[in-house]
């Protein structure tokens, strides 16, 4: 991972951190001060989705040109995505506590997250259950293509049909975050930097989980 | 050879071992009658719904996830040789598919027959049924091919598939409770939105199963 790309991610969370927990809120009924989860609940699904994006992106490569590489890169990304989904549910779940009162409901995203969280951990009993490694590599990017475009489908699609009721913002007549009036560019300020700062944290983490694992991987060869 | 051929190749191999189509027959009538006897009958109409896919949707599991497991290594061989990989999945998710939507669409009459149907429009409630039988059958047989060259057995691509079949589920439950509560227009919507489920799963099958069938 570029040098650049790095000191981007530190210097926006310099930027993210204390400002989501300091900074200036919109101020709405129900809410109140829980908005600031925004900073933390929301980006970590745009982070978690651009992730399995790149995953998807590398298990195609690999489908093409064969190189381990690339599916070892895929493993790293999801296991990194896994592990944003997990805390974007954990979030999602304490932010739910607080403003609807439970801690799961009926709400189709959330059950949307949770199936796609699922289904990736299917991936890697998958890839578990496959000894040679080039099958593996090759097996498993394939059921990771087939996932993702059907996960596009039941996260991005279907809660967005016009009858299904979401208690989520902007959907079943709810309003989105765009239309809260004092909302102003202030939030927007520390979100879009705080997407950034945990897609590149994401990355980052991806790249050294992927250069562990394949140092191990090589030495083993060696041995 | 059109595809109608490979479908109806699938088909005779099949009837040789009779006990094959018997047992997933069997399958829905044993599952219908659990389903009756754990609740009583039901009338309310979201568990009525919830309760029918949940049978239909472990049934298609459970003939899907046959669809590559009794290929012998000599019949592999042929199979290899003889069809393009496109032309294979096309055969066996068509065949998985007109077989659910069949017994998909008798399990339902017989559900109705036990539970009787707490609505009126029992020919759009069909449509339903056919379309997310067969989309839910689509995807279970792509990851019985996924679990059978990844060398495990039938019971990985019920791991594999049951999260997959979600959005299908998802679609066909509010489709579903909509034709039973007279939204028709959105049942229609949401059988729609099923069928794109369909093409999307069989594109995706076509397009990927080359690179699962090339050792």
């Amino acid at each position: 991972m570029k040098t650049y790309l790095k000191i981007t991610a530190v210097a926006a969370m310099i930027w993210v951190i204390p400002m989501a927990f300091l900074g200036e809120v919109s101020v709405q009924p129900i809410l109140h001060e829980t908005i600031r989860n925004l900073y933390w609940h929301v980006t970590m699904w745009f982070a978690m989705f651009i992730l399995l994006l790149a995953s998807v992106v590398h298990g195609i490569a690999y489908l093409r040109h064969n190189n381990p590489i690339r599916d070892e890169k895929s493993l790293a990304l999801t296991q990194v995505a896994l592990l944003y989904g997990g805390i974007g549910i954990v979030t999602g779940m304490i932010w739910a506590r607080f403003t609807w009162d439970t801690f799961w409901t009926k709400d189709p995203q959330l059950n949307g997250a949770a199936i796609t969280i699922l289904a990736y951990l299917a991936y890697m009993v998958l890839r578990a259950s496959i000894p040679d490694a080039r099958k593996r590599a090759e097996i498993s990017a394939v059921y990771g293509i087939f996932a993702f475009v059907l996960m596009v489908v039941l996260i991005v699609v279907l809660p967005r049909m016009q009858d299904v009721d979401s208690l989520h913002p902007g959907k079943g007549g709810n309003p989105g975050f765009g239309n809260y009036k004092d909302l102003k560019n202030d939030m927007r300020l520390v979100f879009y930097p705080a997407i950034l700062a945990w897609t590149l944290l994401g990355f980052w983490l991806a790249n050294l989980s992927f250069r562990i694992q394949h140092l191990n991987r090589t030495s083993h060869a060696q041995h | 050879m059109p595809i109608w051929t490979w479908i109806r190749h699938e088909w005779r191999l099949e009837l040789r071992q009779k006990a094959g189509i018997q047992g997933a027959v069997l399958y829905v009538l044993v599952s219908l009658v659990v389903a009756y006897q754990a609740t009583g009958g039901v009338q309310e109409a979201e568990i009525w719904v919830g309760l029918l896919w949940i049978v239909l949707l472990f049934s298609v599991v459970n003939s899907s996830s046959r669809s590559f497991v009794n290929d012998s290594p000599g019949r592999k061989i042929l199979l290899y040789f003889w069809l393009k990989p496109g032309q294979l999945i096309l055969a066996r998710m068509g065949y998985q598919m007109v077989f659910n939507l069949v017994s998909g669409c008798l399990g339902f009459l017989v559900f109705c027959l036990l539970m009787g149907f707490p609505g009126n429009q029992v020919f759009l409630m069909l449509i339903l049924v056919a379309v997310g039988s067969a989309a839910a059958s689509a995807l279970g047989t792509f990851m019985a091919a996924v679990a059978s060259v990844s060398g495990n057995g039938p019971g990985l691509s019920a791991i594999l598939g049951l999260p997959l079949m979600v959005p299908t589920l998802m679609a066909a439950v509010k489709g579903s409770l909509f034709a039973l509560q007279g939204g028709t227009s959105q049942a229609w919507m949401y059988a729609g939105m099923l069928l794109l489920l369909n093409l999307l799963a069989v594109a995706l099958g076509y397009l990927l199963f080359p690179y699962l069938w090339r050792d």
